[in-house]
């Protein structure tokens, strides 16, 4: 049933990131020799610790090239260069979710394929807008705020809300793109709603173009020039309008456009 | 620093035990009981017992019925730091590639994606063969259907296999560094040249700074050679990967190359 081999072979590697990781020292050492050249009364300086822990970490990384000696003076190998540059992206990829863990822990994300995960240092520069006791509809009136100077607009929509398309429907009147990704129930609502005319007249414009995907989408993204907001579900199946994710740097949004593509990938156009 | 004090211990945690980590990577393709997982890495019942407690405790792991499941943040934290391990082996694996060698051509975007490398062979000459980079390099061209490469240095064999391939009517995109524009136009031919840009089948821009990578992507392979710290072009490591992550690697760096080069105007 199974391949005994498997687990042994896929953890064996893990020996010289665990040298790294599981000490503070060494990767200290690594980050800081990043940025320049050190001898050890800097480091002392710098890091407040006694000279012989210190050396000791810096023979460990001398004795597997990541670092070398030059008259007292210690830099990076080309070789350290790259591992300091990959503890650096870990460090920032693992960011968002250790600043929000609970979020994290409570929300599904079922829907986000996993090698979205693999770059979300990008979104290191995200805020968390919540709601709280003394205004429940703090994050959502945030979202539609940001919405109404959206410009053009990518969205991957899970929920159906009126007021939503209304803001919608108010930037395509002001010449605003949309490109949405939904799903049959969404879609099904917007065919029965006021809006759907409008939409379909904003698409034989040209301005308006909406796909769907097969499965259940458990994101809510929006994609603009200036932005980019990631809500979530909760993991019971619930949308959480208590709670988005927002960016409003490049790097984030570049984030969101990988992700959104892959939903694309995925969909076909209905209108 | 900022991002390491807010992650370094749960890393640390997660590190310390070589268990913890046998635990999640198992967990990865879904749940499992004590039993399996103790069948498939052949780890003690109290140390899975005692270990998987422990990732419970910290969130990593849960359990449903009589089973065990990673939770969110154990995917995520786990993913990524199987990418980081296959940057490292990427690194560790081609240590005499990377170490003592020029990297800065490659921005931090380039580093930071360094995992679509993993796999990849380095190729070495030896006493026994010398020229055996180069044999490579030759015996990728010639099968190749399509290629971007970018040459920072003139080999007196490279622009006649152009020429060849650009007669043949492959698809060829070179981008060469300004000082060996001429002898490269010269060597594979004024009349080549401006068959294959006319027919479209053929460009070749230049840079005015120095090129510090030697990049060849065709539709099957990517290769990949660097600059030692002396300046000197290293002729004897060349790094070749056949996987589509590292061709698409290959190809952004191309691509950022290819914006800032120059478009060479012909009389």
């Amino acid at each position: 049933m199974f391949n005994e081999d498997d687990s042994i072979n896929r953890s064996d590697d893990f020996i010289t990131v665990r040298f790294l990781l599981a000490s503070k020292m060494r990767p200290l050492l690594l980050l800081l020799l990043s940025d320049m050249e050190y001898d050890l009364n800097a480091f002392r300086e710098e890091l407040d610790k006694p000279s012989a822990s210190i050396l000791h970490g810096l023979k460990e990384l001398e004795r597997i090239n990541l670092i070398k000696k030059n008259f007292k003076r210690y830099s990076l190998s080309s070789k350290g260069v790259l591992c300091s540059a990959s503890l650096k992206k870990l460090f920032m990829d693992l960011y968002i979710f250790e600043m929000n863990r609970d979020f994290w822990l409570n929300h599904s994300i079922e829907s986000i394929p996993r090698d979205s995960f693999r770059n979300t240092y990008l979104l290191k520069d995200s805020v968390f807008v919540e709601s709280d006791e003394h205004n429940l509809s703090k994050s959502f009136t945030k979202y539609l705020e940001l919405l109404s100077n959206c410009g053009n607009m990518e969205i991957i929509l899970p929920i159906f809300l009126e007021e939503h398309l209304e803001i919608i429907l108010e930037n395509l009147e002001n010449g605003d793109n949309l490109l949405l990704i939904t799903n049959d129930e969404v879609l099904s609502s917007l065919r029965n709603s006021k809006y759907y005319g409008d939409l379909a007249d904003f698409s034989k414009k040209g301005q308006v173009i909406i796909r769907k995907v097969d499965y259940d989408l458990k994101v809510f993204l929006t994609i603009c020039d200036e932005f980019m907001s990631l809500s979530l579900f909760f993991k019971d199946g619930l949308f959480d309008n208590s709670c988005f994710i927002l960016n409003e740097h490049s790097d984030g949004i570049k984030w969101a456009k990988a992700l959104f593509e892959k939903f694309f990938e995925k969909s076909v156009r209905v209108i | 620093m900022y991002y390491f004090s807010v992650v370094g211990e749960e890393l640390k945690f997660l590190n310390n035990s070589d268990i913890r980590l046998k635990v999640l990577v198992d967990l990865v393709d879904g749940p499992l009981k004590i039993r399996d997982i103790n069948r498939k890495s052949l780890l003690s019942y109290s140390s899975i017992s005692s270990n998987i407690h422990k990732l419970c405790d910290e969130g990593y792991v849960e359990k449903i019925h009589n089973s065990f499941q990673l939770t969110n943040l154990g995917l995520i934290y786990i993913t990524l730091l199987m990418d980081f391990r296959d940057v490292i082996s990427t690194i560790t694996n081609n240590s005499d590639f990377w170490l003592d060698h020029d990297i800065s051509s490659l921005t931090i975007d380039d580093l930071n994606k360094l995992s679509s490398l993993e796999g990849s062979e380095l190729i070495r000459c030896n006493s026994m063969d010398i020229y055996k980079t180069h044999k490579e390099f030759k015996r990728l061209f010639k099968n190749s259907k399509q290629l971007k490469v970018i040459f920072p240095y003139l080999h007196p064999e490279y622009p006649k296999l152009i020429r060849r391939l650009v007669l043949k009517g492959i698809s060829v995109e070179l981008i060469v560094s300004r000082d060996i524009l001429d002898g490269f136009i010269r060597d594979i031919g004024n009349d080549v040249v401006k068959k294959g840009i006319y027919e479209g089948n053929f460009s070749i821009k230049y840079l005015n700074d120095d090129i510090k990578i030697a990049l060849a992507i065709s539709n099957e392979f990517i290769t990949v050679g660097l600059f030692k710290l002396d300046g000197t072009y290293d002729q004897n490591r060349l790094l070749l990967s056949n996987r589509k992550k590292a061709i698409s690697w290959g190809l952004t760096i191309f691509d950022s190359y290819d914006e800032s080069a120059l478009t060479l105007v012909l009389d």
